[in-house]
């Protein structure tokens, strides 16, 4: 308790107002101590609790997302923004349910329950999952570094973590699962070679993945060993990518102040805008809103539907 | 005479079929496509050797006796030829699986523009090697309706008849598989159809400021912009992937040598074959039947947004054909039925299918367990050609010829 009155609140009023509020909320929770606490999401309709755990793999992904918005030269601007769902969510059957013994190797499948992702909505009908990226680096962008920490791609409960991943080609992915079952990880590739290799059970070390050539639009990653797991990578030659948390927010840092358009896009929807016009100011920051109508995510999936003709009896 | 008059009195020159997918772009979209084909393949009776691939177009040898040999591009012309007579009626002008016989053959003749064949002695991913095509040639693949052409290569003056037709088909393929991957950029572009019907009809409802003319002119604008760069990005890639193959790192080779294929091995191939960490029952069935439970289930039609199904279960190839895992009892490999190139089906994958390269999930002997398993499968019982034996006899002595 002691620790939390000793910071110096006179500065934070003086800088921030609402880290300050913050802090206040945060000393009201400790002071409560141990008592039930109203978790965020239990604060939100009914209808946005489509929000999954955080998972080990989302915190690497947002690692990386921040390693590209932390470095911002001088010059330069960024894009912050978030991206909404307009209208309700739609409500998604888990894809396999917990503890279903015909789920395919159900001991480990069905072990815990594998949400839907194709459309996870979280704090204030934010979107998770979005991809917003420029298709070329723009003119005048100077090559950079690929980065040399591979990334983890996992697998756990025959679910991939994370469900969308930003990758630089020539990055290293590293394939891991924590399952004791063999899975196979198969990219499709519309540019590249695609890659189709069989992962070990509870594989901690990790089987290289390295992406030869950038994509113009994610590329799905499926598992050919259980229908249902699918992932998105979105694999580019330049670091101005973003994928929305799960809150629907992104930034994008680094860009060469002017226009840029911006590809968004979902697994769902496909493009939610091709030519997303941002324009970036030097040492500043572009704030934007996105919103996505409900009704595209709603959209049927299958063979059409035939109508069949059935005369009356006579 | 006057009966053909209405036919009109020349056969009319063969063409290069566009894909469907090509068809799927606006009119304006398809152009440049068409345009970059006709300028860099030309058409059948009108090749056009581009330099840009790694392929043996045939090099001008004024002092060859025959006289077709000595301009350049001779190669691919006598492949045209060879390909025209016995290849066509199944794999079509374009090589695209759809000649004449193709709809009564069960499985359909490959369709090269995918630039994606099956049975290769390279690395997962990658591309057939010169010598896999050939052996493909040679050997036809048994199971299917693709006969050996090795009677071609008989005879003086036709040793070299089946590597002209694999480059022919090579360089086919490298056509279809461009127009292919002109398609996906255009399509980056916003140049499909489907999707500039429903972005003007978006704009007519007011969700968007986009209207028919603002759309075309971005179209457009992208097209100058962007389309020569696509081109030659798209065609180095083919040509790096193309050339790769023929390196030696390119090749799988088992490090150990076969294990000899007695009980013990092929006891301990089947445990590998029917646990959770190979998974090999999960598609070829517990008794090597081609039956397993994933040839049950329902699968997403791959890189579709909205996602669509395909509307019958079981596995589907990249060809979007429903494929069926190898009933292994019926021993008949299409790829071939040499130890290594079982080895290299396991090692490596089968391109194009869901079957994956399991070179990172088994070393060498387990790989070598699970062949000699497989290729006991058809054998049953007393059949077996592996019976437990008795110990070996030492060899008999040889006695000493008296021949000389």
């Amino acid at each position: 308790m002691k620790r939390v009155f000793r910071v110096p609140s006179v500065r934070v009023f003086s800088v921030v107002r609402f880290a300050a509020i913050a802090l206040a909320a945060t000393t009201g929770w400790l002071l409560a101590g141990q008592l039930s606490q109203p978790t965020q999401a239990d604060e939100q309709p009914a209808a946005t609790r489509t929000r999954p755990a955080r998972a080990a793999g989302e915190t690497q992904l947002l690692a990386f997302n921040q390693a590209t918005a932390a470095k911002s030269p001088k010059g330069t601007g960024a894009v912050s923004g978030v991206v909404t769902l307009s209208g309700a969510a739609p409500t998604l059957a888990p894809l396999v349910k917990k503890g279903d013994p015909n789920a395919k190797d159900a001991a480990v499948c069905a072990a815990e329950t594998v949400p839907n992702e194709s459309v996870v909505v979280g704090a204030d009908n934010g979107l998770a999952n979005v991809f917003i990226y420029l298709v070329r680096a723009p003119a005048g962008h100077k090559a950079d570094a690929v980065p040399k920490d591979p990334i983890v791609f996992d697998q756990k409960g025959c679910r991939f973590l994370p469900h969308s991943l930003l990758v630089r080609v020539g990055q290293t992915v590293l394939v891991k699962s924590g399952d004791p079952i063999a899975h196979n990880t198969h990219t499709v590739t519309v540019r590249g070679t695609p890659f189709n290799q069989a992962i070990k059970a509870d594989d901690r070390v990790g089987t290289p993945l390295i992406y030869d050539k950038p994509e113009k639009l994610p590329c799905e990653v499926k598992c050919d060993l259980h229908s249902w797991m699918k992932a998105y990578h979105l694999v580019l030659d330049h670091p101005f990518m973003a994928v929305t948390d799960a809150d629907g927010k992104f930034q994008i840092a680094g860009l060469p102040s002017g226009k840029h358009k911006f590809v968004v896009w979902h697994e769902k929807v496909g493009y939610v805008n091709r030519d997303y016009e941002v324009e970036i100011k030097a040492d500043g920051t572009t704030d934007v809103k996105l919103a996505v109508p409900a009704a595209k995510m709603a959209a049927f999936n299958g063979p059409a539907p035939r109508s069949i003709v059935v005369s009356a009896a006579d | 005479m006057g009966l053909f008059a209405g036919c009109g009195d020349q056969h009319p020159s063969p063409r290069f079929a566009l894909n469907k997918k090509t068809l799927e772009l606006d009119k304006i979209a398809r152009e440049p496509i068409v345009k970059a084909l006709q300028e860099n393949f030309g058409e059948p009776n009108r090749l056009i050797a581009w330099q840009k691939f790694p392929f043996d177009y045939g090099v001008a040898d004024p002092k060859a006796a025959d006289a077709s040999r000595h301009e350049a591009g001779w190669r691919l012309k006598e492949g045209r030829e060879l390909y025209m007579r016995h290849c066509l009626h199944c794999h079509g002008v374009s090589g695209d699986g759809d000649g004449p016989t193709a709809r009564f053959l069960n499985p359909r003749p490959r369709d090269y523009r995918a630039g994606v064949f099956k049975f290769t002695s390279t690395l997962s991913g990658l591309k057939p090697s010169h010598d896999d095509l050939k052996r493909t040639l040679q050997n036809g693949i048994p199971g299917t309706t693709m006969p050996s052409f090795i009677v071609l290569e008989k005879g003086p003056g036709n040793e070299e008849n089946l590597d002209l037709i694999v480059d022919y088909v090579r360089w086919l393929s490298a056509r279809g598989e461009l127009e292919l991957k002109l398609v996906s950029e255009l399509a980056a572009m916003g140049g499909r159809k489907s999707e500039i019907e429903q972005r003007v009809a978006e704009g007519k409802k007011g969700e968007s400021s986009d209207t028919l003319e603002s759309i075309m002119a971005d179209l457009k604008k992208s097209i100058a912009d962007g389309f020569a760069d696509a081109l030659q990005e798209s065609a180095s890639d083919l040509a790096d992937s193309w050339a790769r193959v023929e390196q030696p790192e390119s090749v799988v080779r088992p490090k150990v040598k076969r294990t000899r294929p007695d009980q013990e091995s092929i006891k301990r191939g089947r445990a590998i074959f029917l646990s959770k960490e190979a998974k090999c029952a999960d598609c070829h069935g517990p008794a090597g039947l081609g039956n397993g439970s994933l040839t049950e289930d329902f699968w997403d039609i791959p890189n579709t947004n909205p996602v669509q199904k395909y509307k019958r279960p079981g596995l589907h190839d990249a060809w979007g054909e429903p494929q069926m895992p190898r009933n292994l009892t019926s021993g008949v490999y299409r790829g071939g039925r040499r130890p290594v190139d079982l080895y290299r089906r396991v090692f490596a994958g089968i391109k194009g299918t869901q079957m994956p390269a399991f070179g990172t999930v088994l070393n060498d002997a387990q790989i070598w367990d699970v062949v000699n398993y497989a290729m006991s499968l058809p054998f049953h019982g007393e059949q077996s050609p592996y019976p437990e034996e008795a110990p070996e006899a030492a060899p008999a002595k040889k006695v000493a010829s008296s021949q000389h």
